[in-house]
């Protein structure tokens, strides 16, 4: 703590910056983790409950449950859409074939937004992670150098090279690159984790809109 | 499949508020900083390791003295043979100067008589006179060489003492021929002050004192025959209380000596203010 106390202006705007990093790192750590956790735990259970149902209506009646994953983002958007087009059809019988071609086309590209709004949801405050790791290093770097310009001027000023007019300001700009390190370890740590995670998350969307888009090519040929 | 009318979601996701978890973010941040404000990890009051330093020759004996001819009767008697061997040999090839018999005319006359032989009747030609007369001056030299190392070795002694007691360890003489291999070595009194001092941390007011007064305590040490501190106690203190107290922690923090003892020692050690000053 005195290393903190003890150091100069710059070094101490330095700590206080890499000290924000750190802060919104780890709320960011925390909030990613409870999101993806979620996200992953009730896509998981979404995808035991939507092949245990034949019905649409059935699954659409328990979204509720699995409201953190992004497979019920994507079902709920098809669902919708579905919905609308049997709408619109009801009143134009003589034109279903052409309907239900555009349906399909209509189904992929409510699916490609919904997949894409829900990677940039997935993704959301990860930048800062990687901004974070990439340059609180440099940052503390900054601080040390500082520091060690200001303790070599000491010297100067002194005259005196001894260890003990040298050690103190060295070591009081060291602190700098530490705190650096401790707010960017976690943060390359923990965006790398994420990024792993949405990875999968990112994949079972893709595998579940090849699915969904099956399912309704089969009710335009069964209809 | 057959669809019926969705239900509307109007917070589908219901993710963690943000700021909630900034404000843990913040909260946790804060308890670290509390807890290295505090000293919670006793990073600044952990005692420093102890540096052992293993002195294979040099080993502590109760009395490194002891079982050795006393050294300088034991010195001058050489450095005179070798003095009176180096005047002989100079001259001439004279080996044995003490052997009798064998030789008995040449070399008494060669050895004894070059200094009184020079000046008068005797028949010694320019060229004996010249040899002896460099012999004598070769001599000489050596003896002011030697000199002047006395002289250097006298003031390297001095500026030994000087130092302190860390050049005790320097100072004893070691691999004398007649030892028996485990009687040199450092006395214990000064192996276990070195080792206290070594462990004492000296504030800035009391290297201030040390410029100004002679402080200085004598303690009474018992030591078990591990190495282990039985108990101490200050029979003369210094009056300074704060040299004091930094002994008494010092005595605490030293209570394992790193090497065990011979056997139990009750050690009246000098602790000297000046000494531990100069040292750090």
């Amino acid at each position: 703590m005195e290393l903190v106390l003890n150091a100069g202006p710059v070094v101490k705007l330095v700590l206080l910056i890499l000290v924000y990093f750190s802060v919104v790192s780890w709320a960011i750590i925390f909030y990613k983790q409870l999101v993806i956790h979620r996200a992953i735990r009730d896509s998981e259970r979404f995808l035991d409950f939507f092949w245990s149902k034949k019905r649409f209506d059935a699954i659409g009646q328990g979204l509720d449950d699995y409201r953190h994953s992004p497979l019920t983002v994507l079902f709920r958007e098809v669902y919708s859409e579905l919905a609308q087009n049997r709408r619109q059809a009801d009143g134009q019988e003589a034109d279903t074939l052409v309907a239900d071609l555009g349906e399909q086309e209509r189904v992929a590209r409510v699916l490609r937004r919904s997949t894409t709004s829900e990677g940039h949801r997935l993704e959301k405050y990860l930048s800062f992670l990687a901004t974070t790791g990439s340059a609180a290093p440099f940052i503390g770097l900054f601080g040390t150098v500082w520091g060690i310009m200001d303790a070599f001027h000491d010297i100067g000023t002194t005259g005196n090279a001894s260890l003990a007019v040298v050690a103190p300001g060295i070591s009081e700009a060291l602190v700098a690159t530490a705190i650096g390190l401790v707010a960017a370890i976690p943060a390359v740590i923990g965006y790398n984790h994420f990024i792993n995670k949405i990875n999968v998350l990112t994949g079972e969307m893709d595998n579940f809109c090849q699915e969904m888009l099956n399912i309704v090519q089969r009710m335009s040929q069964g209809r | 499949m057959s669809v019926a009318p969705l239900r509307q979601f109007n917070t589908f996701h219901s993710d963690p508020k943000f700021g909630r978890l900034l404000l843990v973010s913040l909260i946790a941040h804060g308890l670290i900083w509390v807890a290295f404000s505090i000293d919670l990890f006793g990073t600044n009051t952990r005692p420093k390791p102890p540096i052992y330093y293993v002195d294979l020759i040099h080993k502590p004996v109760l009395n490194p003295q002891a079982g050795r001819p006393d050294p300088r009767p034991a010195k001058k008697p050489k450095a005179a043979t070798v003095k009176r061997t180096v005047q002989t040999a100079a001259p001439t090839v004279t080996k044995k100067p003490t052997k009798p018999a064998v030789k008995p005319l040449v070399k008494p006359a060669k050895v004894v008589k070059p200094k009184p032989v020079p000046k008068p009747t005797t028949k010694i030609d320019q060229r004996k006179e010249q040899k002896v007369q460099s012999a004598l001056d070769e001599i000489r030299e050596r003896q002011a060489r030697q000199a002047e190392r006395d002289a250097l070795k006298d003031k390297l002694a001095k500026l030994r003492d000087s130092a302190g007691a860390a050049t005790v360890a320097a100072d004893v003489p070691v691999g004398m021929p007649d030892g028996t291999g485990d009687e040199a070595g450092i006395a214990v009194v000064a192996f276990v002050q070195a080792f206290i001092q070594q462990n004492w941390a000296l504030s800035r007011y009391l290297i201030d004192q040390s410029r100004i007064a002679n402080i200085e305590a004598k303690a009474t040490l018992v030591y078990s025959a591990a190495g282990k501190l039985i108990r101490y106690r200050i029979n003369t203190p210094s009056g300074n209380q704060q040299f004091d107290d930094s002994l008494k922690k010092a005595i605490i923090k030293s209570q394992q000596l790193p090497q065990p003892l011979p056997k139990i020692l009750e050690l009246n050690v000098t602790f000297n203010l000046k000494e531990m000053a100069g040292r750090n």
